[in-house]
């Protein structure tokens, strides 16, 4: 009776030590390969897994590399299911990387029948400096929140990756160092998506919202040109005055009388531009460019005038 | 304890099929997060490029390939006559309104190839929204992907915020016609209702609210039509207390929606995002805080996703 006792405790404590059914979602780091030569550039994806009947909405992921023997070129949004809450932070100092980000609606993993991996959530672009062994981790804080309206924290499993950096191996001839982003560079033709930006006012401001994907390299910045009143006359004798800037955008010109254009790179270059309307048409006398024009034509007609009498008195 | 290393391994094979016993029939575990059941197939028909001559006789003549085509045909049940909405990664794609029968068919085409997460979701005859049902995809350049199956959750109303205890609260709501309703009712002990939608979808249940608790109760509802189920609707809360309080029959505040166009959307993001790690006013504590807890962090962001309408 004892034995059986034992058995159906142990059972117990196996129903607790067994991960079947307790993962809510795992964060995991993918390489096609377990070792690169010095000089290559090559690309980890950050992909999530969610368990069975589970659903998320959020990741906030914090990741260190050994800043000694990689340099983090650069963190690829590009056909990640993500909506990004901030630009992702790569910081080669200290060897981190940090992105946040949400999905609205929630994600319960992959559907059968799918014919890709929906879900990538970021790539980070390295660069090999030096030999040895690397290894690239999730670190403490990342995670991950249910769908479930209350922001509950899902139960997190975390996957990095472990690699080694050898010596370099000289391309022969005609050959060059194997670049995997500049391939994927090379290989992005297609533009950003559409989108829709929208002025909204926050905090008694108005502001500047836009948000797009782009299913290639992804998003690298945006630009904004606010065209006021005359800018026609503007346009002839300084040309286009593009800026760099996030979402939400603080609106220079606060009477919305401007016509604001919104311009969306990739890192391939490709790009894309949204023009909006003006909110707010000025009256026509607030108009600087008509009074520009009504003055030369009166200082025309002036001229004429002058010249009509002073030769009629001849 | 055992006479070989055989007699172990067995034993270890016999603890091990222990857990898994425990652990599915036994004890299942609860999950964290309400079930999505996603009924979705995707099918993966390559564009036909037909080559048609077009040169004179004896002639070898030219070739004619038609531009291949991306498109995605979304195809499912919604409720008769209801609105559908599509959304492509959180931003409202296109919209259409379903049959008689509560069939509907979307479809986008000149889609670039890549990830994307979909969502889908309809509005009943009285303006109440079902859950968002939302699914990844990977659209293939040069290929017509069908997505079938869609079954769109219930919506769910009730008509008082407060029930007196002992009387009747009456949970409605539109589905798919014809379809079995399961009305679930989050207490401390979770309580089963069965009823029937009717040919316009329309069902009713009575709860009776005697065998309720006093306080806070929660109700969601699933619709199930020969083998398919949808996912859960979202859930409406009601008080079982003193004294009774007619709701109003659309609700005017949609969390997440903080500039109040009855809508969560990329908007409404980029407002949280703003607050996003900032020091908070008062009015933003009040407006724009979701959790109340006087800081906008990832908590918030995960409140708004759950609420998004697009």
């Amino acid at each position: 009776m004892n034995k059986y006792c034992s058995i159906l405790l142990l059972g117990i404590c196996f129903y607790f030590l067994l991960p079947i059914n307790t993962m809510a979602a795992e964060l995991y780091l993918e390489i096609p390969k377990d070792e690169y030569s010095i000089q290559e550039t090559f690309i980890i994806n950050i992909r999530i897994n969610v368990g069975h009947n589970e659903n998320i909405n959020a990741v906030d992921g914090y990741l260190r590399f050994p800043k000694d023997i990689l340099k983090i070129k650069d963190f690829s949004t590009g056909n990640s299911i993500l909506t990004f809450v901030e630009e992702p932070k790569i910081n080669q100092e200290e060897g981190l990387i940090s992105f946040v980000g949400i999905i609205p609606g929630g994600y319960g993993g992959l559907i059968s029948g799918d014919p890709g991996q929906s879900n990538l959530l970021g790539k980070m672009i390295f660069y090999t400096t030096s030999t040895g062994s690397a290894q690239v981790i999730f670190q403490d804080g990342s995670q991950v929140l249910l769908s479930d309206g209350k922001g509950t924290p899902a139960k997190l499993a975390t996957k990095g990756v472990v690699f080694n950096i050898k010596e370099l191996e000289l391309p022969t001839e005609g050959q060059s160092l194997k670049n995997e982003w500049q391939d994927e560079l090379e290989k992005d033709k297609i533009p950003p998506e559409d989108f829709k930006p929208e002025i909204v006012e926050i905090n008694g401001e108005y502001y500047l919202v836009f948000s797009t994907k782009d299913k290639g390299s992804g998003v690298d910045h945006y630009e904004i040109l606010e065209e006021g009143p005359g800018v026609a006359m503007g346009k002839l004798f300084l040309g286009q005055n593009w800026t760099e800037k996030e979402s939400p955008y603080l609106l220079k010109d606060q009477s919305l009388s401007s016509n604001i254009k919104v311009k969306v790179v990739d890192k391939a270059g490709n790009e894309k531009i949204i023009e909006l309307p003006v909110t707010y048409s000025l009256s026509w006398y607030k108009n600087y460019f008509i009074w520009v024009i009504i003055l030369v034509l009166l200082s025309f007609l002036s001229f004429q005038l002058w010249y009509y009498l002073k030769t009629k008195e001849y | 304890m055992f006479k070989n290393s055989n007699h172990f391994g067995v034993f270890i094979i016999i603890l091990i099929l222990f857990g898994f016993l425990f652990q599915f029939f036994l004890f299942p575990k609860k999950t964290y997060s309400e079930t999505l059941s996603i009924s979705v197939q995707v099918q993966i028909v390559t564009t036909t490029t037909t080559t048609t001559s077009v040169g004179g006789s004896g002639g070898g003549g030219g070739g004619y390939t038609p531009p291949s085509t991306t498109q995605v045909i979304f195809t499912g049940k919604a409720y008769p006559q209801s609105t559908v909405t599509l959304l492509k990664d959180a931003q409202i794609m296109a919209t259409t309104i379903s049959g008689a029968d509560a069939n509907f068919q979307i479809s986008l085409t000149n889609i670039t190839a890549g990830s994307y997460i979909f969502s889908v979701y309809s509005e009943d005859n009285k303006g109440n929204r079902s859950s968002l049902l939302t699914f990844p995809l990977s659209v293939s350049s040069g290929v017509i992907t069908n997505v079938t199956g869609i079954f769109i959750s219930p919506t769910i109303d009730v008509d008082k915020s407060e029930v007196k205890k002992g009387e009747i609260i009456k949970i409605f709501g539109q589905a798919i016609p014809d379809s079995d309703i399961t009305v679930i009712i989050n207490s401390d002990e979770e309580l089963y209702g069965k009823t029937k939608a009717d040919t316009i979808g329309a069902y009713l249940y009575n709860l009776d609210t005697l065998e309720l608790e006093m306080g806070n109760h929660l109700a969601k509802s699933r619709s199930t039509l020969e083998e398919e189920i949808s996912s859960l609707s979202k859930t409406v809360s009601f008080i079982v207390g003193a004294k009774t309080i007619l709701k109003e029959l659309i609700t005017k505040i949609i969390k997440g929606d903080l500039n109040n166009d009855k809508r969560v959307s990329l908007i409404d993001f980029s407002i949280l995002a703003y607050w996003y790690k900032r020091p908070l006013t008062t009015e933003a504590k009040t407006n724009i805080d979701l959790n109340n807890d006087g800081k906008i962090n990832l908590v918030d962001f995960s409140i708004m996703a759950y609420y998004w309408t697009g």
